[in-house]
This record gives structure tokens, sequence and C-alpha cells, in this order.
């Protein structure tokens, strides 16, 4: 319990205000600021870090296998570690169901084909290092981030192998390697998919709540962004899962329509600020914040 | 003259046919697109938990026992504290369990705690009806809810089984809920319809074992409290549709409220039919 009971009472009635109130006078649909820095862990493919303000941290990290694709049932592992919680706690798996479930359905698997028989596995491996806010937005940001970075070596033998038994061989050069963007077929932009946190109070729909305000919300919802649309998966969650939360109730359908409305009107500024971080990354060198 | 075949085996000359009844073709579900699987329901059947529930729906089997409420040692807590753990007996292959195993860490086949999916559908149970019980009623107390999948319909490599299954586990428990006789605002009942993309056809409780195109759909399971304003309690929308708007929505969340509320209606007589 992070709230005295006065303290919760004053929180929910300000939240529930038109518009909102929020304790870091954030608008409704605004993010708390985040600082972030890619391509930075030499011995992995693409990775990412993201800090946020109230010090939540995570570390994402995207390696390459070569496999055979008869052999594997999905070409895509997620591996998710937070600190201070079990591997096997129920919210560290929903963690980790979430995000497998987001990447495996919607990322664009044809990236990663390498011949007819031999494919790219991409393992995802997220460590949290500290967080106070419900971490599924931060992790997917990340990932984002580390996707959009991840390089993978020139393939320089043949494409075809389906008559011969050839094993894919790999140039040398680190230079030539190609970016996962870069291997999306050139009208569709590569954009993976990313999950949104909101919090439900009253008629009022806050994106990526803080702490304190987890601690009143009515429900949350986690709703995907893909190619600037909305996609499935999408359900509630408690987002105060450690905590009693008094206030957690049913809600209204048309909040849900209702937050779809908002996520298309703001979830591209998003992608763009992401977008941002990467090209001002690239164009300065420097060490991790 | 009666000349025996000498050079072949021959049965019995009194032989009769063995008497096998024609193979049952297995029939499309003649059931209408808006029409419920039938199902079987019992209450009361685990004798030491406070509340039980058994639920037979195809090939879906589910047994909910509630613990509760439970005195509990130590500190003082104003409310109830409410889990719930749902587990698949240890052999049943679990829906989509392929696509969440962590293929380099399954040493062994034997299963340790809970897996992914089973967390899954423990936390969809727990916010559902984490609104609808009445836990300031019971201070420091807990309340367990146990749910065992006895057996379910795993034909479905995606997600869809899952939330279908995930439909008739919280039904299952809202009826365990009412046997334990543990106070509720409501009871929560759920649906689940799949829209099809192409027809734009809404099928409530879909089967998805009988040659159910699967690829071009989008599912909704959605659990309401329906004296309450039909509010909301829990949501999951899955599948392959890559542009969800508000039409679309709108439409799942309608037909999975007629669902419950048919569900519900059942229940309820159900339930009349036990008192009596």
């Amino acid at each position: 319990m992070i709230l005295s009971p006065a303290e919760r009472s004053y929180l929910y009635d300000s939240l529930i205000q038109k518009p909102p109130i929020r304790p870091d006078s954030r608008s409704g649909h605004q993010f708390r600021p985040l600082e972030a820095k890619t391509a930075f862990l030499p011995s992995s493919n693409g990775s990412a870090r993201i800090r946020l303000m109230d010090g939540s941290e995570c570390i994402v990290s995207v390696k390459a296998k070569v496999v055979l694709k008869s052999q594997e049932s999905s070409l895509i592992e997620c591996d998710i570690d937070v600190s201070g919680n079990r591997d096997d706690s129920n919210f560290v798996s929903i963690l980790k169901f979430n995000l497998t479930n987001l990447l495996c359905q919607n990322f664009p698997m044809d990236v990663l084909q390498l011949t007819s028989k031999y494919s790219y596995k991409l393992f995802i491996d997220c460590l949290v290092i500290s967080h106070t806010s419900y971490p599924l937005t931060l992790l997917s940001l990340a990932t984002y981030l580390a996707l959009k970075t991840t390089r993978l070596p020139l393939l320089v033998s043949d494409v075809d192998d389906s008559e011969v038994e050839e094993q894919p061989t790999f140039s040398d050069d680190w230079d030539k390697s190609k970016y996962l963007k870069e291997m999306v077929s050139s009208n569709s932009k590569f954009q993976p998919p990313i999950f949104i946190t909101l919090g439900v109070v009253g008629d009022n729909l806050l994106f990526d709540p803080s702490t304190e305000e987890e601690q009143v919300l009515e429900n949350g919802l986690i709703l995907s962004w893909y190619n600037n649309k909305v996609i499935t998966p999408i359900s509630n969650i408690n987002l105060a899962s450690n905590s009693n939360n008094s206030n957690f109730k049913g809600m209204d359908p048309i909040l849900i329509s209702k937050s779809l409305a908002l996520l298309k009107k703001y979830c591209g500024e998003i992608v763009d600020a992401l977008d941002g971080i990467i090209e001002h990354d690239d164009a300065t060198e420097g060490g991790i914040f | 003259m009666n000349v025996t075949d000498r050079r072949r085996l021959l049965g019995p000359s009194n032989a009769k046919s063995a008497n096998i009844p024609e193979t049952r073709t297995s029939s499309p579900s003649k059931r209408s697109e808006d029409e419920i699987r039938k199902m079987f329901l019992k209450t009361g059947l685990v004798g030491n938990a406070n509340g039980s529930a058994y639920l037979e729906v195809d090939d879906t089997i589910i047994e909910v026992s509630v613990f509760g409420p439970r005195p509990i040692k130590g500190s003082f807590i104003d409310r109830a504290s409410f889990s719930v753990e749902c587990k698949f007996l240890p052999h049943i292959p679990q829906p989509n369990e392929e696509t969440f195993k962590n293929q380099s860490g399954s040493a062994s086949n034997v299963r340790t705690g809970l897996t992914t999916v089973e967390q899954k559908l423990s936390s969809y149970i727990e916010t559902a009806f984490l609104h609808s019980i009445i836990l300031e009623k019971y201070p420091k107390s807990t309340i367990d809810v146990f749910v065992t999948i006895i057996s379910a319909d795993t034909t479905s490599s995606s997600n869809k089984s899952l939330l279908n299954l995930c439909n008739w586990v919280s039904n299952c428990t809202s009826l365990a809920l009412v046997d334990s006789g543990i106070e509720v605002k409501d009871m929560v009942t759920s649906g689940q319809v799949s829209l099809n993309k192409s027809t734009n056809k809404i099928l409530m409780d879909p089967d998805y074992s009988n040659n159910y195109s699967e690829d071009d759909s989008v599912d909704c399971v959605c659990s309401y409290m329906n004296m309450l304003n039909d509010v909301v309690v829990g949501f999951w929308i899955d599948g392959n549709q890559d542009d969800l708007d508000e039409q679309t929505m709108q439409k799942l969340f309608e037909n999975c409220n007629g669902m419950s509320k048919k569900i519900r209606s059942n229940f309820n007589s159900y339930l009349r039919g036990t008192i009596e």
C-alpha cells in the first residue's frame, strides 16, 4: 500500500475531473519522458535501453540464430526477466505471454527467411532492471527500438537450396550486414508492433499511468498498435496487481471503443518519436547515458 | 452329398456377422449461428470445498472448487485477498502451448509450476471476478479458487480455442462462487464470439474442431455483470485482425453480451432446479 486512504481519495477525485488532473501535470494522452540508447551491446544483433524519469529501466537484446524451419514452431522467442520477481511468477508470465503473443502474431516473419530450408530465429531477451508502474509498455517500446536497430549478416550463399544440401554462408564483413528494416519488401515500412497501456478512471482514459495513478484506477487496458492501426490482442488487466485496489471495477464497453479512437489519434506520434530517437542516436556517437 | 472344402480354413457354418452400428459420420454442427452448444452442469461435487462446479461442453471438461473465506494468520487486512489458480491435468495438451513453451529450457517433459497459458487463464479469471466479489465483507481472510481443466479442445493451433476455454472456465467459476455462498455483487457470465472478416458474420460459441476456417476471423471473449448495467469486467480480443475499428468492436461486444445473457438464463434455471 503506497498511498494512504486520504491520498487515494484525493488522487482519485483529481483524476476523475474533466480533463483529468494528473499528479505530474501531464495531459491524458501524454507519456512520461524517456531516455533511450540503441545498438550498444557489441555481442547482440540489436539492443536498446530505455530509462524513464522515475528510474524505471529496461534493457532488450535481440540475438539471431540460423535454424531449420521445419524444426521450429515459432521464429521468435521472448524471455523476460524482472528484477525482484520470480521467473515463474504470475507477473512475469503474463508479461511474457503478452509480448510473445503480440510478436508471434504480428511480426513480419518473411524478413527472417534465408533459404527455402533455413531461416533466422530471433531471441529477444528483456531485462527490467527496475520498475515502478506496470512495465509492459516500457518493455514493448524497448523491444521496438531493439528490433529496429537489429542487423543481420549478409547471406552470400544461394537462396534456393530446395535441390541441394547446402548450409547458408554469410559475409564476414559486418559493414555489409543488413538492418531488418532493409529486408522488408520496399513498399511497406518496418515498424514492429507495440503495446500501449491505458488506465480507466470514470470516463477518462489515461495513457501510460504512473505507479500512484495505478493504485486508484478503475480498470486497465492493454492495446496493440502496428502499421498505424489498432490490432489484436486487446485485453483488460488489473494494473495494480500487487496491492489491494478497492477502486477496481467493470467498465462500459463504450470506453473501449473510445480508447481505439484515442490510440488512432496519438499513437502515430509515439512511433514517430521512437524513430526520431534512433535517427538521433545514429548521428551522435557517445556513451550509454 | 456334402462336399466340404478341406483346403481352406472356413469359419463355423452358423457364423453371424458382428452387429457393428453404422459409423456416425461426423455431422457438421446443425447449430444456427447464434446457438450455444449444449452443456452439462453440476454443483457441489467436491465435498471439502466451500463451493464447486463441474461443467462439460463437447470435449471441454472443467471443474472449479472455491475455498474460502479462510482466515489468515499475520497482519490485519480489511478486505479479503482473492486468488485464482488454473491448472490443466498433467498430460492434457494445452491450447497453443507450442508458441509459449520456452524451447531452450524444456529439458524435461514434466511441468513444474504453472505454464504461461495457465497463468494467463488464471489472471483473466482473477481480473474478471475481482469486482464482483464483495471482498469488504471478509476482512482478514482469503478466497481461493482452483480451476482444473480435465479435458480441452486443442485442435486449433492459434489462441482461439484458448479464448473459448477462457469463456467456459469463467462461467464455471461463477457457478462455483454461487455454490460457495460467498457474497457477490452479481453473477459474472461470459460469452465468446467469432467474427468472420470476409463474410462479416458472427458465430457464437464457435466449435474449432469442426472444419472451422480460422484464418480470417477475429475472436472475442467478454465477461459481463448483466444486472449491473451490462458492465464489462473482463475481455480479451484476439485473432488475425489488422485493423480494428469501433463498429467491429461494438458488434463483438453486443454479441458476447447476448451469449452471456443466454448462459445466465441457463444458469438461473439450473440453480432454481437445485433449490427445489
